[in-house]
């Protein structure tokens, strides 16, 4: 039963379904690695051993019984404790909330709960979901499994190190700026930031909504299309996901990439990418290539006037959201959270909304230059190695500013713009961290973004490699 | 608008008290981003942009996909 913990969650929900393995199996080895690996990472928040262990026996129960099983029965999971889950405490990675339980459960936990998944617990995040790296003044670092002289990405950072360790097969994140994807490009995972509003952000705790999407950090991108499968659709809850039409996330991963076209934007792009990044990236493309893809060079729009929107847009709504506890409790803020709010009350009101009416406008000129006729855009998630902890923390704000603002080059424009983007792992630098590519398309164009990520990684095994000291647990 | 202004706006409509360090720093990033933004917007935004285009072009993308 040692081996258990390498397995997928494709994989896990099978075994599962066809008997040759229990929901009980999956969940104590979950468990014992969640306890044991976890607080090496700072991965956890809190754990319901207890509440998973039944739902797990009641799910063999199931089974046996030879009921009908969700496409997620039996699977182990835990989440970034951003999630409402009523009755449970959560967090958001703050000691303001340290005992806020919600009254609700979170759109998302409803799914996976009717898909048959298990939920043992909360991860950890940065506060408030408010850091590229996994800072958090409060809870501590989240740490790379990797190296623990390294973040684990954030603002998921709980979800990256514990996918990346074989803590649990999936994990979700939220992504406002590149929250998914920093933790799925620096803990060596999958990542999916959804079209804004195809995931249903209800019972999630909000961050900046114009902006927020909710996806899945898993191994492969066979995994994180059968969450897709689950998760995604419209809820009248959350107006944003209205429109939403309904994919097929999973018909599509044939491994072959003829017919699609895959374009590689220069410009800010590359002027973001360290030669060494640059290298990966090519090779890469290259893998495309071989698969069957078209692959065409292009080049990108002002993207210093589409990171100053997104900006402008994240801090005005997070200081609308914030402004109560940041006038009253300013002590219970860490610095670089309070830094990262503080210009949205600074900002006219007609820079918002110019910030809101530019956006389709610029999504378009963005997607007719980056992408031109092409399917989806291949960008690097992280243009630079992953950076140490001390990197990220230590000099005056300016530089710490400068810093986190290399982190998210690549991520936060793509918030703006509303668009899909795949992180997915494809090797690593000199000083042994991960690097990934983000695959980005038009609204809703997951299915193809996904088609090519798992081409990519039925010829690569990146996502393979386990870090070091991941390994059984007795 | 001086340092002292500016600190002094936000106290006034936010109840957020800043240090007069991190006013600073805070005031030449807004200041930046209001500039930038302001001119992009300028050379783009028409009297019949409309309001919540996003939504829209989400919309419309949706009826697309198939």
């Amino acid at each position: 039963m040692s081996g258990l913990f390498t397995l997928g969650l494709v994989e896990m929900a099978d075994a599962v379904a066809d008997g040759s393995v229990t929901a009980l199996a999956l969940t104590e080895v979950a468990l014992k690695r969640l306890e044991t690996l976890g607080p090496r990472y700072n991965a956890i928040m809190a754990l319901d051993g207890g509440t998973a262990l039944e739902a797990a026996r009641g799910v063999d129960r199931a089974r046996a019984a030879g009921q009908p099983l969700g496409p997620l029965a039996g699977v182990p999971l835990a989440h970034k404790d951003l999630f409402y889950r009523a009755g449970r405490v959560c967090t958001g990675g703050s000691i303001i909330r340290k005992d806020f339980v919600p009254d609700v459960t979170a759109t998302a936990l409803e799914r996976f709960d009717r898909a048959g998944a298990l939920d043992l617990g909360t991860l950890h995040l940065a506060e408030f979901a408010l850091s590229p790296t996994g800072f958090n003044a409060h809870y501590g670092h989240g740490l790379s499994p990797w190296n623990t002289a390294y973040g684990a990405g954030g603002s998921s950072s709980g979800s990256g190190a514990s996918v990346a360790a074989r803590l649990v097969p999936a994990a979700l994140g939220s992504d406002t700026g590149g929250s998914i994807r920093h933790p799925s490009a620096m803990s060596g995972v999958v990542g999916l930031k959804p079209t804004h509003g195809l995931v249903p952000a209800f019972g999630a705790m909000p961050m900046a909504p114009s902006l927020d999407t909710l996806g899945p950090l898993t191994r492969t991108v066979r995994d994180a299309a059968r969450i897709m499968s689950v998760i995604a659709g419209p809820d009248p809850r959350d107006a944003a996901s209205l429109p939403a039409p309904r994919l097929d996330f999973e018909g599509g991963l044939t491994g072959d990439l003829k017919g699609r076209t895959i374009a590689v934007p220069g410009g800010y792009y590359r002027e973001a990418t360290t030669p060494e990044i640059q290298a990966l990236m090519d090779a890469a493309v290259a893998v495309l290539k071989e698969a069957g893809a078209r692959i065409v060079e292009t080049g990108t729009p002002d993207m210093a006037l589409v990171n100053a929107l997104m900006q402008v847009m994240m801090t005005v709504e997070a200081a609308t959201l914030h402004r109560r506890w940041l006038s009253e409790r300013p002590q219970d803020y860490g610095a670089q959270v309070r830094a990262r709010i503080l210009p949205g009350f600074g900002l006219p009101a007609t820079r918002y909304a110019e910030a809101l009416m530019l956006r389709a406008g610029i999504t378009r000129e963005w997607l007719a230059a980056a992408m031109g006729d092409a399917d989806m855009a291949l960008i690097p998630t992280l243009g630079i190695p992953v950076p140490t902890i001390a990197e990220t923390t230590q000099g005056t704000p300016e530089e710490i500013g400068a810093a986190l603002g290399r982190v998210t080059a690549c991520t936060r424009g793509i918030n703006y713009l509303g668009l899909p983007s795949l992180s997915v792992p494809c090797g690593f630098t000199a000083n042994a961290m991960p690097a990934a590519f983000q695959l980005v398309g038009r609204p809703y164009a997951e299915p193809a973004l996904l088609q090519a990520g798992d081409a990519y990684q039925r010829r690569t095994d990146f996502h393979a490699r386990l870090p070091p000291g991941c390994g059984p647990v007795d | 608008m001086s340092e002292t202004d500016f600190a002094g706006r936000i106290k006034a409509d936010n109840a957020i008290a800043l240090a007069a360090a991190e006013a600073a720093a805070l005031e030449r990033l807004v200041g930046d981003l209001n500039a930038r933004v302001a001119e992009g917007a300028l050379a783009r935004l028409t009297l019949d942009a409309a309001p919540w285009s996003f939504s829209t072009f989400c919309a419309e993308t949706a009826e697309t996909v198939k």
